[in-house]
């Protein structure tokens, strides 16, 4: 197996807190709000604005406010950017967007807006198009002890040679309680590259075992706390 | 994104085609599928079993009751139909040993039980794709792609990247979806929908038909158990310009097929037909040509689209779609565009008119799109 790639970057949202490896660090209740905030959210956080930020499912939200917090922007060039892959995992898929269609549709008042965040490539757009990122896609839905999917096929993108750089996200956002699920709020996203020589990561590869995205934001947590 | 010797994708080893199953409006069976496209039928029809529905379209491409009875739970629709293709490639494969074999499954929604209706579906992939896994006794690793309409030909990407990383030995890749009225009203809510029989690349399009399928395709590191066609390469793309439209010039669609190319090693003057992806929204079917006449450098291979026959069958489209042009290529023959008459799409895009026999045809590049500006292609080598 070839060296694991590099993390450049990282970034979360949970229920307490947005953080990122571009010094973002800001709690829910320093913004006056719930994970994964409202239409201002943005703004408020990165003090610019985001023009569609506010019509954004929350899973979208979620992931957008990680990828910003973890600063590609400012690390990938937008040569760098158009070729970096983009890979999303998520066990919850849209299932509050599943279920305020489904509610309107029983209602008689079908609600258009939200039926493409039913779908979960759709959060990965509202990111590519945002960052500029035109490398090749991936949207996995993955079984709760499959955590850490999107970092494989990652790897697995710039091993390949199908890319250079790659985003590997997380996201599992649910307000509303299901039969089998509990309300929650994550999103973890890790901007990796190509081992080389010369880059120096911001985490160590978090290898094989279970949910290795806690041990990047526990990382992140470390960073945050020694910085 | 170049092809040096030392580039990883100059040494990737070739991913065979071993087996093929299908369920499709036709019915069951690939090739009763094959044969109705190169016939030039349509399984579009007045809607029946999806008749009570509420939706802007008299037609879908559904399963005839003789494969989905109509008493079948709901929930059952998609394990059924999945498990049907899944037996059919398998067999033709040679029923490999299924105790390392994996699946990479793909489907928008999978099964939407627990959102409408009773079950526990919830439209997440993972729990169709373990429900598989489990009934057809598989032991490989299990993943569920979901990217829209473009989740079977980034499934078998994911596929072949694992094949060629060595990770596996073969791979079940199948993809499936079903009708609910969640989905046919969410195309309706967006204007997408042709309230008839859908016409790709036509002038007087008016949007997409739906429909339900399951395509399987085994795919293999050896080449002794190839039916005769490679994956020879993959590429993937995102428009990055809007999430459930096209960007307008085709360049998402056409920077995925040019990175295909690049990753199989050709150029553009070595394919020798087109699959399109050809969904029949205005939008799509314009911007797909623009991107392919320039990729092509103005003119086109040969080029068809089936959906007018098959429907949408979204997360099944680009498996359907792939064992269509391995028989295209099969066949030395690209069969004509269903329902097309006048055309108002690029004018290097070649829309075949009828049935027309290739002299050479030894690659051919497939592609799709898909919500999010998910964009991916497919270099298959007969």
């Amino acid at each position: 197996m070839k060296a694991p790639p590099v993390i450049l970057a990282v970034g979360a949202v949970d229920e307490s807190c947005i953080t990122g490896t571009a010094g973002v660090h800001v709690r829910w209740s320093e913004l006056g709000s719930s994970a994964p905030g409202t239409g201002r959210t943005f703004r408020a956080v990165f003090g610019r604005p985001d023009e569609t930020f506010r019509r954004l499912d929350r899973v979208s939200r979620a992931l957008v406010l990680a990828s910003t917090a973890a600063g590609l922007d400012g690390l990938l060039s937008p040569e760098a950017r158009a070729g970096c892959a983009l890979v999303v995992e998520t066990c919850l898929g849209c299932l509050d967007s599943d279920l305020r269609f489904a509610q309107s549709l029983g209602t008689g008042m079908c609600d258009g807006p939200v039926f493409p965040y039913t779908l979960p490539s759709t959060c990965l757009g509202e990111i590519a198009l945002r960052h500029g990122l035109r490398g090749p896609s991936v949207c996995l839905s993955i079984a709760p002890e499959a955590s850490g999917l999107a970092l494989a096929e990652a790897r697995n993108l710039l091993a390949a040679g199908d890319a250079e750089h790659a985003l590997a996200c997380t996201v599992d956002v649910l307000e509303r309680m299901a039969p089998d699920t509990p309300a929650t709020c994550r999103a973890v996203v890790a901007l990796l590259a190509r081992a080389r020589a010369d880059l120096a990561p911001v985490a160590p590869w978090p290898g094989p075992g279970a949910d290795p995205w806690s041990r990047l934001t526990a990382t992140l947590q470390h960073r945050t706390r020694t910085t | 994104m170049s092809n040096s010797p030392s580039d990883p994708a100059a040494t990737r080893p070739r991913v065979h085609i071993a087996g093929r199953g299908a369920v499709t409006g036709f019915g069951a069976g690939t090739a009763r599928f094959v044969d109705a496209i190169f016939a030039g039928e349509t399984a579009v029809l007045p809607r029946r079993r999806t008749a009570a529905f509420d939706v802007p379209t008299t037609v879908a491409a559904e399963f005839p009751a003789a494969v989905v009875p109509d008493e079948m739970p709901l929930d059952e629709h998609a394990l059924h139909v999945a498990r049907l293709a899944a037996h059919e490639a398998l067999a033709e494969a040679g029923q490999p040993s299924r105790h390392d074999l994996g699946l990479v499954l793909a489907s928008t929604k999978g099964d939407l039980t627990g959102v409408v209706g009773a079950g526990s579906g919830f439209g997440q992939p993972w729990r169709l794709a373990r429900r598989l896994a489990a009934s057809l006794e598989l032991g490989g690793d299990v993943i569920a792609v979901s990217c829209a309409c473009a989740s079977g030909l980034v499934a078998l990407a994911v596929a072949a990247r694992r094949l060629q990383a060595g990770q596996c030995e073969r791979v079940l890749v199948l993809g499936v979806d079903v009708l609910y009225e969640f989905v046919m009203a969410g195309f309706g809510s967006l204007h997408a929908l042709d309230p008839v029989a859908c016409r790709p690349f036509d002038a007087a399009r008016r949007g997409v038909s739906l429909g339900e399928g399951a395509g399987a395709i085994v795919l293999s590191r050896h080449a002794h158990e190839s039916i005769g066609v490679a994956v020879l390469g993959h590429g993937g793309a995102n428009d990055a310009c809007h999430v459930t439209g096209p960007d307008r010039q085709g360049a998402g669609i056409a920077l995925a097929a040019q990175r295909a190319l690049a990753s199989a090693s050709v150029t553009s003057d070595s394919i020798d037909l087109v699959h399109l992806h050809g969904t029949a929204t205005v939008a799509n079917d314009a911007t797909e040509a623009m991107g392919l006449v320039g990729l092509f450098g103005g003119q086109t291979p040969p080029a068809f689209g089936t959906k007018a026959q098959t429907g949408h069958t979204l997360g099944a489209a680009g498996i359907l779609e792939t064992i269509a042009t391995v028989a295209a290529l099969a066949r030395a023959t690209v069969p004509r565009n269903v329902a097309l008459e006048a055309t108002d799409v690029a004018a290097g895009l070649d829309l075949v008119r009828s049935p027309r026999a290739l002299s050479r045809a030894t690659n051919a590049l497939k592609v799709a799109s898909g919500f999010g500006g998910v964009q991916a292609a497919l270099v298959l080598q007969a």
